[in-house]
């Protein structure tokens, strides 16, 4: 850890990212944010379990016992020494970090160019928008309708199917299509809920990500042309020619009078190339603020911090019962479902979890219908990490919404962490300390 | 302390088993039968037995740190897990677990703390603990460097911290030496005086004989015998008549008169011979004037709160006057230690 922490200023010096200063601090944070991640609760699970498991084993908990303390209150001391320890760390690559990264940003550039693009695009907390597409929700009702009939006229509707179901399935099917953009059509998006420009050098960004129809590998012929139309003729309208490869998000800055009083904002997008560009869901939006950085790092690492305070709790109610070389080793185990989350939740979705071989017939399915209840029951029960490990916020300068952290406190430290103290707390309170474990 | 019920018993164990189970529940070792033990204020009772007599699981389960299989235990009128029960209580384990990486005073000052003592008065019955088990000289020094005899007079020094009135002692003398083990008794007949309760399991039964006032032996799980020391040992045979060096032509008379008057009975005339215990606390005694020293644990000087001088009950800041001029000389006393080494 302490390694780790000194090896940091170096970064700068070690990666190369793309060129340019933007590049290079992005390149630096994400290394930073997903090792410190990864250590911070590496880190939690050995120490958390070997604390408690140790003053067991080396019986020293038979004074401690023996004075005036209850047995939650030991518990609960040993989790605050880790999770001071742990907030102690993330403290330490917190300042390090922030300061390696303004350093990277300004680093060998005299002309200032990328630094600004650093700091204006990076080092900064933006408040997302998502913009929403504007479909002709009339038209798609009447396709998904109009096939419905078509089918039921074909007789193709089984008994069993409810009609509902179905043309929800439909629409939805006809609305994936709306987005999907053809050659030489226009596409429209707005968005709502912006502030609206304070002064003439206010500014935003429209932050958009496209796939294409034909799919990898792509060329550098392969860009897709356009026309960004940002504002309507009652503000002011803005036009942005793109020429971007699609599968990764661009930017653009725009001037904040393109909002309208009432905070609206429409956007507009001609499609030029001889594909199809698709737009998803939220991969449109308006980026706007200029919180401070370290706000939005603070809450990145407070974020960890909830993770890391979750496992150390989980450690302690482990290390409870077990020894320690088998506590942690659950606890490893504990972690990476942690941090697989939905991976996990999908791959018990999707794939066939009994073999046939030793169960055959019928059994083989009341086997697999328990084993993923279990299996989801747990998933379900473990917080999922990638959720709030919101590194691609950080690195893009978008800032980490505040109900994030509020949910991560709510939900991974105090609910989940909370509910395994508890059971932690109970073990132990019925536990023969004196008593080896055979 | 002063919510306690003043003539209760200070345990009382009734029916006591212990069984032991394997991880399937199955009973494994009966490691207590039923043992019925009451131990009153104020008296010193120590608990013999040959090694695996449960003479340490009765510690643990008065403790809490086991739970009975069946029957009751109350510890100053409380269960043994009460915190109130557990404030009033010091315990020195058989071995010494302390925390290796603090130094004597760190420990100490732990233990305290969990205890709420003030930091003043930590400082001043650490000061006194130390002189005590006479580890003034290495109150800095990691318990992990500590020989076993000086981890376990730290170990005394810890489970005294809290002047508790309960004093509960797992093989007390294991790993002292000579000198530490009278020390200890002495220690044990100041508690005593003081009232305070003492509960000390042995297999060494020239401890017992000196210290206690009682003694409970335990085989195989049950109490075997219980009594006084003095009745027990009592033989109500024989009689001993100790004086100065007696010459042939008086023991010959005193012969004569003794199958005279009582008829015939076996005599037996000896020297009588010092123990070796005595020999060597005089060897060390003279070694120490001196002014020869070891590295280790110096001597202890039973004085400050143990004497009952500074922490009497109700009176615990009373601590001017004559006490000032005792802490005084225990003071040159552990200087002159110090400049010895």
């Amino acid at each position: 850890m302490l390694v780790f922490v000194l090896l940091l200023p170096a970064l700068p010096l070690l990666v190369k990212g793309d060129g340019t200063q933007k590049g290079l601090v992005q390149l630096i944070l994400t290394y930073t944010f997903l090792l410190a991640h990864l250590l911070i609760l590496l880190l939690t699970c050995v120490l958390a379990t070997s604390t408690v498991c140790g003053e067991i084993e080396r019986k020293e908990v038979h004074i401690t016992d023996t004075k005036p303390l209850r047995r939650w209150e030991f518990l609960f001391g040993k989790w605050l020494g880790v999770m001071i320890l742990d907030a102690f760390l993330l403290l330490l690559i917190g300042s390090v970090s922030y300061g390696v990264t303004l350093y990277a940003a300004r680093r060998g550039d005299p002309a200032k160019l990328g630094q600004q693009e650093a700091f204006k695009e990076v080092l900064v907390s933006r408040r997302a928008t998502p913009a929403e597409a504007v479909l002709a929700k009339d038209k798609i009702h009447e396709a998904a309708v109009q096939e419905l009939d078509a089918m039921r006229q074909r007789g193709e509707i089984a008994p069993k199917l409810e009609e509902e179901t179905l043309l929800a399935s439909l629409e939805a099917k006809y609305e994936k299509w709306a987005r999907n953009i053809p050659p030489g059509a226009m596409a429209k998006w707005v968005a709502k809920g912006l502030r609206p420009a304070r002064d003439e050098t206010d500014s935003i960004y429209v932050r958009y990500l496209y796939q294409s129809s034909e799919g990898e590998p792509f060329g550098e012929q392969d860009t897709i042309h356009g026309l960004w139309r940002i504002g309507s003729p009652e503000t002011a309208l803005y036009q942005m020619p793109v020429d971007a490869t699609p599968g990764t998000a661009h930017e653009f800055e725009v001037p904040a009078q393109a909002i309208s009083e009432d905070g609206t904002l429409e956007l507009q997008f001609i499609h030029e190339s001889p594909i199809l560009a698709i737009f998803q869901e939220k991969d449109v939006q308006i980026l706007q603020g200029r919180g401070p950085f370290y706000l939005n790092e603070a809450k990145a690492l407070l974020l960890l911090l909830c993770q890391a305070a979750f496992l150390a709790a989980f450690a302690v109610a482990v290390s409870t019962y077990l020894t320690f070389p088998v506590a942690a080793l659950v606890m490893f185990v504990v972690l990476v479902a942690c941090l697989a989350g939905e991976g996990v939740a999908d791959l018990i979705e999707t794939s066939a979890l009994v073999q046939p071989f030793p169960f055959p017939g019928r059994s083989r399915y009341v086997v697999d219908r328990g084993l993923r209840i279990f299996l989801r029951m747990i998933v379900t029960l473990l917080p999922k990490f990638g959720s709030y490990t919101p590194v691609d916020l950080l690195i893009t300068g978008r800032e980490i919404p505040s109900a994030l952290l509020v949910q991560g406190v709510a939900f991974i430290a105090c609910l989940r962490g909370g509910a395994v103290a508890v059971v932690g707390c109970l073990i132990y309170r019925f536990r023969e300390l004196a008593r080896v474990i055979a | 302390m002063s919510d306690l019920p003043s003539d209760g018993p200070v345990i009382e164990l009734v029916e006591l088993t212990k069984i032991f189970k394997d991880f399937w529940n199955r009973p494994k070792v009966a490691a207590l039968q039923g043992v019925d033990l009451t131990v009153r204020r104020g008296e010193v009772l120590g608990l013999l037995g040959p090694n695996g007599s449960g003479k340490t699981t009765t510690i643990r389960l008065i403790l809490g740190l086991l739970f009975p299989t069946r029957g009751i235990i109350r510890v100053l009128g409380f269960p043994p897990r009460h915190v109130k029960a557990k404030e009033q209580i010091g315990y020195l384990p058989e071995e010494s677990h302390l925390y290796q990486y603090l130094t004597a005073e760190e420990a100490l000052h732990f233990y305290g703390r969990l205890f709420h003592l003030s930091s003043k008065e930590r400082q001043r019955r650490i000061e006194s603990l130390l002189q005590l088990v006479g580890l003034v000289g290495a109150r800095n020094r990691p318990i992990r460097e500590y020989s076993k005899g000086m981890a376990r007079r730290l170990g005394l020094a810890q489970a005294l911290i809290n002047d508790p009135e309960l004093l509960i002692l797992d093989e007390p003398t294991a790993g002292l030496d000579p000198v530490g083990n009278r020390e200890f008794k002495d220690l044990i007949l100041s508690l005593k005086e003081r009232g305070k309760t003492i509960f000390l399991s042995s297999h060494l039964l020239a401890d017992v004989e000196d210290a206690c006032d009682r003694i409970a032996v335990l085989y195989g799980g049950r109490i075997c015998m219980e009594g006084n020391v003095s009745d027990l040992l009592a033989r109500k045979d024989a009689t001993q008549i100790q004086t100065g060096k007696l010459s042939k032509q008086t023991l010959r008379e005193i012969r004569e008169l003794i199958v005279q008057r009582e008829g015939e009975l076996p005599v037996h005339v000896d020297v009588p011979k010092e123990t070796l215990e005595g020999l060597f606390l005089r060897a060390v005694a003279e070694a120490r004037e001196k002014r020869l020293s070891t590295s280790g644990a110096g001597q202890g000087q039973l004085g400050g709160f143990l004497a009952g001088e500074e922490f009497q009950p109700g009176s615990k800041e009373a601590t001017h006057g004559p006490q000032e001029e005792h802490r005084k000389e225990d003071h040159s006393v552990i200087d002159d230690l110090v400049r010895g080494e």
